[in-house]
């Protein structure tokens, strides 16, 4: 802060008296910069205000009907859940990592990158594949019945649309996330100390738990607690499933039962459940910046593995991708080209793509200027606002909805009321019935995801580089044109890809707070789905995917790169 | 009995490079021998082949009488009993000071792991660190607390990995007195790399000299400096000049170096070597002095820079040849003068062929 105004106070003529300084550098560029700063953060922040300042309000009795009734199912399965899917994305996540990123056996190269492909499989998606693969109906109890001459009610098969579906759909799409963080942990952390154990005489087991895994704990448990939040945000696929959690009982109580506060009160339960998450993932960031340790030469060598092991290590490692991507995608292919493709579809797509884009770019705009504010203006009160403003990322999608369109409703009834009084005319619901509401609740959600591209960006370029503009006689903002935007082009580009395929397939935020009769693809996907309608809804599906996979493609390219720096 | 580490025309290649290539050597038990040279001849390859990280593509590698290293044999790291410090340490970050020095300890007793752990950390004068973590420790701390794990198992030869890279010039002086007297005390056999002589010099009882992968000589400090053995050696080690002449028998046969500073006898055996009657001798600054009369060389100040108490001054004779000369800062002209010097040429005079 103190830096501008300085300069300001430099620049200004000798003859101006020292009392206008001070009065003119009271309204510089930095501290009009810091107000709508602050300005931001509390729009953005006003979602997870609005549903914590509910837990002070008094129980309703609809509450007290939610807490004698429902209140525990949904505690038990949720917790349930989140356990599941650690367990699951944990086992999938570290041996896919480990055997990728330590040996080389048939086929590694093409799963090492294919193991990301189901992180452009919504949960949603998956879920309702695998229903229409698994169910009564399905192909594969149809054959077992036609194979062995079985009836109805003569053979036990594992119901999907369980608990224990759910947790397996969930952590065939999460495991991503920590086969991610745990392999560069893997790769990049522990070379070198790998060697110094080994010449301490630590054989392949001893490396393994006392070296390589403790060293990875911080990545891993940041991964697993992604995959969580991911698990406690989800809405599709436990809805589908009929498992009640928080964020179906949200749902539940806001328009089954028509109670807003009650509905507000569970969001903030499961606000403090994510909230713990988030501060488990801070937690081990930190840590792992000690577990951190450069080193010059980290020719990372692969052992080789033959012959059966190597086989199983490939199936081991390939079995993920078959089941989290290869699968449902070749059923979603097969139903989506059954159908018709008509205008209600190309409708549906222009809405979808336009909203995405229209959310990405604002979300873009937004995350330069608190990005490049942020190296401005490098003080604690304004890193630590602009962490608040982006904790969206971590809120499931029904509580953002909660929390926006109560105080939005509020205003839009009160702006209503005094129109109607004083001009005669009702406004109608300015704010909440349009589209408006969308894109602040995207903002609010993908803020952290543009804003993430955009700081890694900004932090290869090095602030000497920022000190040689100024000094050559370029404003801030010239220097942002001038010298940033233009090196950063790859991580906007990044950003503004990365919202767009998020928007794309949000669907409780959408659910809830679209304007009467818009419908997005990921809106129809899933209420199709939900009308057994499965072939109907693989078009809208498979563009998801397919879209999903952009990212996917991206983040493969830039981790190959990242790695092929270190090995030079 | 046999040396205790021997390498036997040892090559090392990387696909189709060829890394280094005929390397020989052999260290006693207790000596601490060093890899010298500029970055990238190889001299941390070797040292990773002797843990056994690499393959040698040939030659053998004999660790107290066992051969650990061949072609077609290769002793895993883990099993060869060779500790080893490296260049960013290493250090388990998920450690304690204590856990990390206990972590090659694995077969002792856990009051004999405790013992051990203690004298250790009482010999690199760190008692108080066991319970910290590497990252709450400086540089130069990290770096003694990874030769103490490193030392812990009594490894059967302890190689060092640049170790004083890392760590500011002053400290680094300290340091590597302190290490040579560890290794010492320890009694071990050691192998340090290095690209800097001083700490070569301050560590080492046998220094390898090292250039594109070929050993080019292998001694004591004093002999590598008192006898190059060629252009590099003596261009590496210490500071000096190269001047050329030619080699002419006089009337009693004796071969006789003639050179713009002078002219010397040389031996038989160095004679020998010599081809086109052309070589080269190494004239150390400090063998040049400014003369009193005209009757000295002629040579012209080119540059100088002060060495507080003495000028490190460029000369160049009449026939452009260069010389660096070690002079007492009083009476040092500006440059472009002409001045008269002395060069003392004993019959130790190193002569390059």
């Amino acid at each position: 802060m103190a830096l501008p105004s300085s300069n300001t106070t430099i620049s200004t003529p000798p003859q101006t008296p020292n009392v206008l300084i001070r009065l003119r550098s009271k309204f510089t560029s930095s501290n009009l910069f810091i107000l709508f700063l602050f300005a931001t953060i509390t729009l953005l922040a006003l979602p997870v205000l609005t549903v914590f300042s509910f837990v002070f309000e008094p129980a309703s009795d609809v509450w007290n009907h939610l807490v004698n009734t429902v209140l525990s199912d949904y505690l038990t399965n949720s917790l349930l859940l989140l356990l599941g899917v650690a367990v699951g994305t944990l086992s999938m996540g570290i041996t896919t990592a480990w055997l990728t990123s330590m040996y080389d056996f048939p086929g590694r190269r093409v799963i090492e990158w294919a193991l990301l492909l189901p992180l452009a499989m919504p949960a949603y998606i998956i879920a309702y594949t695998y229903t229409g693969l698994l169910d009564f109906a399905g192909p594969v109890q149809t054959h077992l019945r036609e194979l062995f001459g079985w009836q109805y009610g003569d053979y036990w098969f594992p119901e999907i649309r369980s608990l224990f579906g759910a947790i397996c759909m969930l952590s065939l799409v999460l495991y991503p996330y920590i086969y991610l963080l745990a392999r560069s942990s893997f790769l990049e952390q522990s070379v070198v100390t790998m060697e110094a154990a080994r010449t301490l005489g630590a054989g392949p087991w001893k490396r393994f738990f006392h070296v390589a895994l403790p060293m990875a704990r911080p990545a891993i448990v940041a991964g697993t607690s992604l995959a969580l939040m991911e698990t406690l945000a989800d809405y599709g696929t436990v809805q589908y499933f009929g498992v009640s959690t928080f964020t179906t009982g949200i749902f539940r109580t806001w328009f089954g039962l028509g109670d807003q506060g009650a509905a507000a009160q569970l969001a903030a339960m499961l606000l403090g459940f994510v909230l713990m998450l988030i501060l488990l993932e801070r937690y081990s960031r930190k840590q792992a910046q000690y577990h951190q340790q450069s080193s010059r030469y980290t020719i990372h060598k692969r052992e080789t593995i033959v012959g059966i092991k190597g086989l199983i290590a490939s199936f081991l490692s390939f079995m993920p991708i078959v089941l989290g991507f290869l699968i449902p995608f070749i059923l979603l292919t097969q139903w989506a080209i059954g159908e018709t493709i008509d205008s209600s579809f190309l409708l549906l797509a222009w809405n979808s793509l336009s909203l995405a884009f229209s959310a990405s770019l604002l979300a873009l705009t937004l995350a330069i200027i608190l990005g490049y504010g942020q190296r401005l203006f490098p003080t604690k009160i304004v890193k630590s606002g602009v962490r608040i403003a982006t904790l969206g990322y971590a809120v499931p999608g029904t509580v953002i909805a909660v929390g926006i369109i109560i105080p939005l409703a509020w205003i839009d009834n009160t702006i209503d009321a005094w129109a109607i009084k004083t001009f005669d005319i009702g406004t109608g619901l300015i704010f909440s019935g349009s589209l408006f509401i969308l894109l602040f609740a995207y903002l609010v959600r993908f803020l952290a995801v543009a804003l993430g591209s955009v700081e890694s960006g900004l932090q290869t370029i090095k602030p000497s580089m920022d000190d040689s503009a100024r000094s050559l006689g370029f404003t801030p903002l010239q220097v942002l044109r001038k010298v940033h935007l233009p090196i950063i082009r790859p991580s906007l580009f990044t950003a503004l890809l990365l919202v767009f395929v998020d928007v794309l397939k949000e669907l409780p935020a959408t659910l809830i707070l679209r304007p009467f009769n818009f419908n997005t693809l990921a809106v129809r996907a899933y209420e199709l789905a939900s009308d057994e309608q499965l072939a109907s809804a693989a078009p809208a599906a498979i563009t998801i995917v397919l879209t999903g996979l952009i990212p996917v493609i991206l983040l493969n390219r830039s981790i190959n790169k990242s790695t092929l720096d270190n090995h030079q | 009995m046999s040396a205790h580490l021997v390498l036997q025309d040892i090559a090392i290649c990387y696909a189709t490079k060829t890394i280094v290539e005929n390397i020989s050597f052999s260290l006693e038990e207790g000596e601490i021998g060093c890899f010298l040279g500029p970055s990238g001849c190889g001299k941390t390859t070797l040292l990773r082949t002797i843990a056994g990280f690499e393959r040698p593509a040939h030659g053998t590698i004999t660790l107290r009488g066992n051969q650990v290293a061949s072609p077609s044999l290769l002793v895993p790291p883990e099993k060869r009993r060779v500790g080893m410090v490296f260049q960013d340490y290493a250090l388990f970050p998920h450690l304690t000071i204590e856990q990390n020095i206990k972590f090659g300890l694995n077969k002792q007793s856990k009051l004999e792991q405790q013992q051990r752990v203690d004298e250790l950390l009482t010999l690199i004068d760190l008692p108080d660190t066991k319970k910290r973590y590497p990252h709450q420790l400086s540089g130069g701390q990290q770096q003694r607390i990874a030769l103490a794990r490193a030392l812990a198992p009594k490894p059967d030869i302890l190689l060092l990995d640049e170790p004083f890279s890392n760590l500011d010039v002053a400290l680094r002086e300290h340091l590597a007195h302190d290490v040579r007297q560890l290794i010492n005390a320890e009694k071990v056999t050691a192998i340090l790399v290095t690209h800097d002589q001083q700490e070569a010099f301050a560590t080492s009882d046998k220094i390898a000299l090292l250039n594109d992968g070929k050993l080019i000589q292998w001694g004591s400090a004093r002999e590598l400096y008192e006898q190059p053995n060629s252009v590099f050696s003596a261009e590496f080690i210490g500071q000096g000049s190269l001047i050329k002449g030619l080699v002419k028998k006089d009337n009693n046969g004796v071969s006789n170096l003639h050179t713009d500073v002078g002219s010397m006898e040389i031996s038989e055996s160095i004679a020998h070597t010599i081809h086109n009657n052309s070589a080269k001798l190494l004239i150390r600054p400090d063998k040049i002095a400014l003369s009193n009369s005209e009757s000295g060389i002629c040579v012209t100040l080119v540059s100088k820079s002060f060495r507080g108490g003495h000028y490190l001054c460029s000369l160049e004779t009449n026939n452009r040849q260069r010389l660096t000369a070690l002079l007492p800062a009083q009476n040092i002209p500006n440059p472009g003068t002409q001045l008269f010097i002395t060069v003392s040429l004993p019959n130790t005079t190193p002569v390059i062929p």
